[in-house]
């Protein structure tokens, strides 16, 4: 996790804090989770972690749907939550 | 088969999707400047063509870019500022300035996006940025708004067209009239 990524990081957030003002209500979880999969590919480079790999790639694949199916990028939030729930408790499956 | 007019220009409208995972290719000048050149050709009014367009490529700019962009998709290798210079809209009187330069902008992005669609280019139109932030990176004047980013670069991904209201549903005949 190199200084310049932390600090695109860092802008992205303050960027978003400033533009959510005015965007759809959505846009908050949206960028939520795109901090959420630049933090787990950061992870997955620094302690080469197949979960936060994973995690990324699927945030990355996913995060769209809500431009088109809401109710299911909710879902894929819920989701998401299980699977966090389940390795903070030791990778259960 | 030989494709009317008609039906080549429906097919771009149809096919064109707002791409926003992109291959790590150079779109080359030539087809930039067809994209510039379809925006320039929108329509505008009064002839003002107050739309001033950037031209981002540069890895550094493109990062910087990048990051006061929440909406802006990750790989994009070029990404247009679409600006209006108010200079232009001082004809225009009361609230009207903002409103024309926004729909202005707006046709002419829409242009380029399908003229970038029919040079199998992908493109995705970004409002989702930090105007005092673009206006410091790209050193815009106060008299240049920012409006759209659009970003370009050859396709990833095969969108899923998302759904679309039934035509009846949006469309009226000689009046408006409230569904009961």
């Amino acid at each position: 996790m190199n200084k310049d990524e932390l600090f695109n990081l860092c802008m992205y957030i303050l960027v978003s804090a400033e533009g959510l003002r005015d965007e759809p209500k959505d846009y908050g979880p949206l960028r939520l989770l795109e901090v959420l999969s630049r933090l787990a590919e950061l992870m997955a480079t620094k302690y080469n972690d197949p979960f936060s790999k994973e995690v990324a790639e699927e945030v990355h694949r996913k995060q769209d749907l809500v431009m088109t199916n809401k109710e299911a990028f909710y879902q894929f939030i819920e989701q998401l939550v299980v699977k966090f729930t389940r390795e903070a408790k030791g990778g259960e499956k | 088969m030989k494709l009317s007019k008609e039906e080549i220009v429906f097919e771009v409208i149809k096919e064109r999707r707002s791409v926003r995972a992109y291959k790590e290719q150079n779109v080359p000048k030539e087809m930039l400047t067809k994209i510039l050149e379809a925006g320039r050709w929108a329509p505008t009014p009064s002839n003002v063509q107050s739309w001033r367009f950037i031209v981002i490529q540069e890895s550094r700019q493109l990062k910087s870019l990048k990051a006061l962009s929440p909406g802006f998709p990750r790989q994009a290798q070029v990404a247009i500022a679409v600006c209006s210079d108010q200079r232009d809209m001082q004809i225009f009187e009361g609230p009207w300035p903002p409103i024309l330069a926004a729909e202005e902008a707006a046709v002419a992005v829409q242009n380029m996006m399908l003229m970038a669609h029919s040079l199998s280019v992908g493109s995705c139109p970004v409002v989702s940025f930090s105007k005092v932030g673009i206006r410091e990176l790209l050193k815009l004047p106060n008299y240049i708004y920012p409006i759209f980013l659009v970003t370009l670069g050859y396709s990833d991904d095969r969108p899923v067209p998302p759904p679309r209201k039934p035509l009846s549903q949006i469309t009226f005949w000689e009046r408006y009239e409230e569904a009961i």
